[in-house]
């Protein structure tokens, strides 16, 4: 719980804003902006609560093209917005082969630990 | 256990993922972009020395002041700030690598990505976006920003916000999962609380931006999502729910860096840590209460709500200033570069701050909306703040990140330049702002001491410009000739000085013992 504290806090703090404000506003649009954002900080609250630090991982970084290639694929699919069905495409199958290869990537790793 | 090759290869610059390769990489493309966007403010002000068009056409200032501000929130303050969390908060924790570092690398590659395709405008028919880094509907639609520009500057935006928020969901995992034995959350070194907040504020925030951008490239090709009495007000909720939290997350790890660059330099143990970590989380909380502050004037707000929110940000930004004081009064203060950058942020931000009361009450905003007067408000809070506390880190840490000493004439000689030149150049706009200055305007009348204060601002901004060449020529000269900075130059309180610089790979050997949020500090205390 200790690690979690901060972030359950913090949620805490952001959901009384959020309901002040859906006192006081006539207009539902921002208390309902700031109540998502409220659970976001929930999820992370909720996430530091399930996820206690694990006994040291002492592992050395590593290389990932991988990564790189999703980074690409995910701004060329954007692009194809506005260049057309073939960015799509070659976008489309880079991000396939990015994910698959980090896949490998990660199984690779997991194998040597 | 994997091992990057030692060889410098391109690949290992492109595919590393270890954290300080990564946030290098991000600090390094972030002052590209910096450059870039800084040489667009001395165009801009070399064409408003003097009232009338001299250099530029009204389009191409247009675009010129849109590109400046997006390329400093989004490609360069943001990152930086990212970056410093990237390389530091494992090595003050004690960990040896990064949670999800792959998805941090992708998040690495998506900002520059992200730049290129917003810069990218330019090449383009209409030119680059030009409705002003807010973007605000209608003026972002396609009657009024017809052109690929706009919509290549919202998928910029897009790239750049995703990457630095993967960055930061990365950083916080990191500080909730991979302390060294005994580093618990109450002794988190200061920086790396800041980054706990920092990392907050951009998980929860920058989500409102793709959602507001990705909103618009819908309105701008499909359908009007922002046409309508109430469309433009409901982007603007979209757009300042994350550009409010955004000044806060180029803020934070700077005051964050200035408290460790403050504590190191007084030659004291932070003062006040508990308040501080306190203060720190409510500002963030708050901070993101505030956003309609900057839509006061649409009418169209609950005013007394942001306003009082606003109003009650000075009770952690003081208790900040009072903890960051405390720990000088009585230290033996050495005034180094870091600590002249950092007393410059201290002092400067106070200026920004004092501006921010008078905007965030709606009867004086009316008078000083879009104006000058804004203008030269936030540039203190960005300019002689943050970026201020960027140059405070950067002396304090470039000899870790290298093993070679940055040169401290050369550093206080970029200091003064600086604090001149940021007052002269951000000063005259809170005069000519209050005269009535409109903000985004290539041109203007001689009126009031509108030519005056102008001429100074563009004296003040080539000074900054000098000192910028006086960094690049610091970082030239001491690679050139290094002085090696061996593994604690400053007699540093937590973790990151324990190991060799630059760290090795898995970053240490070994640990000391970590009983309180200073560890070094502790160790040498027990030593004399
Ligand atoms: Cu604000």
């Amino acid at each position: 719980m200790k690690v979690a504290l901060p972030f359950v806090a913090w949620a805490a703090l952001l959901t009384v804003l959020a309901a002040v404000l859906w006192v006081w506003s006539s207009d539902h649009v921002p208390p309902a902006i700031f109540t998502a954002a409220a659970s976001v900080a929930w999820c992370v609250g909720l996430y530091a609560l399930l996820r206690p630090f694990p006994r040291a991982v002492r592992r050395a970084p590593d290389l990932s093209l991988a990564s790189g290639l999703v980074a690409l694929a995910i701004a060329m699919l954007l692009l194809s917005a506005l260049v057309g069905e073939w960015l799509l495409l070659i976008g489309g199958g880079a991000l396939v082969a990015g994910l698959v290869w980090l896949a490998r990537e990660l199984r690779a790793e997991r194998r040597v630990r | 256990m994997l091992v990057v090759p030692r060889r410098a290869s391109l690949i290992g610059w492109v595919g590393s993922t270890d954290h300080k390769r990564i946030g290098v990489r991000v600090a390094t493309y972030a002052f590209g972009f910096f450059l870039l966007s800084g040489a667009f403010a001395l165009v801009m002000r070399t064409e408003l020395a003097r009232p009338g068009l001299q250099v530029v056409s009204e389009n191409t200032y247009n675009e010129l002041f849109t590109m400046h501000g997006s390329g400093m929130f989004f490609l360069v303050m943001a990152p930086l700030a990212l970056a410093l969390g990237m390389y530091f908060v494992p090595l003050q924790i004690g960990a040896s690598d990064i949670a999800w570092p792959r998805l941090a690398l992708i998040g690495d590659w998506l900002i520059p990505l992200g730049g290129v395709t917003m810069f990218s405008g330019f090449l383009t028919d209409h030119g680059a976006a030009k409705a002003g880094w807010t973007a605000f509907a209608p003026l972002s639609d396609i009657d009024r920003s017809p052109g690929y520009g706009m919509d290549l500057w919202i998928f910029g935006g897009l790239l750049a916000t995703a990457g630095v928020l993967l960055l930061a969901i990365s950083v916080l995992t990191t500080i909730v999962r991979f302390r060294a034995p005994g580093m618990t959350m109450l002794r988190l070194p200061v920086f790396t609380w800041s980054m706990v907040a920092t990392c907050l504020l951009v998980i929860t925030s920058f989500p409102a931006l793709i959602v507001a951008l990705s909103l618009l490239f819908v309105d701008r090709h499909f359908s009007g999502v922002y046409e309508g009495a109430s469309g433009p007000v409901l982007y603007q909720h979209l757009f300042w729910f994350y550009g409010h939290p955004v000044v806060y997350v180029i803020f934070f790890p700077f005051i964050g860096a200035v408290a460790e660059v403050v504590a190191v330099f007084s030659r004291r143990r932070f003062f006040g840590y508990h308040a501080l970590v306190l203060s720190l989380l409510v500002f963030a909380a708050l901070s993101m209460s505030v956003w309609a502050h900057h839509m006061f004037a649409t009418g169209r707000v609950t005013n007394q709500y942001f306003a009082l929110t606003s109003t009650i940000l000075l009770v952690p930004a003081g208790v900040e200033y009072f903890d960051l004081i405390g720990t000088m009064i009585g230290g033996s203060i050495l005034l180094s570069s870091a600590m002249l950058f950092a007393v410059g942020f201290i002092v400067l931000f106070l200026i920004g701050g004092l501006t921010g009361i008078i905007v965030a009450s709606p009867p004086l905003d009316y008078h000083v909306h879009d104006t000058y007067f804004v203008v030269g408000h936030f540039h203190y809070t960005i300019f002689a703040g943050s970026l201020f506390g960027f140059f405070a880190a950067v002396y304090y840490w470039y000899p870790k990140v290298t093993g070679r000493m940055l040169r401290e004439r050369l550093g206080k000689l970029q200091f003064v330049l600086y604090f001149l030149g940021a007052n002269l150049t951000f000063f005259p706009m809170l005069v000519s702002g209050y005269e009535g200055m409109p903000r985004r305007v290539a041109d203007y009348e001689n009126i009031h001491d509108l030519s005056l204060m102008n001429m100074l601002s563009t004296i003040g901004a080539f000074t900054i410009a000098l000192g910028t060449l006086v960094f690049l020529w610091n970082l030239r000269v001491s690679s050139r000739k290094p002085v090696p900075a061996g593994n604690d130059p400053w007699q540093g309180h937590t973790l990151e000085w324990w190991t060799t610089s630059p760290p090795p790979p898995h970053n240490f050997d070994s640990l000391p013992p970590v009983r309180s949020y200073s560890p070094l500090y502790d160790r040498r205390l027990g030593e004399s």
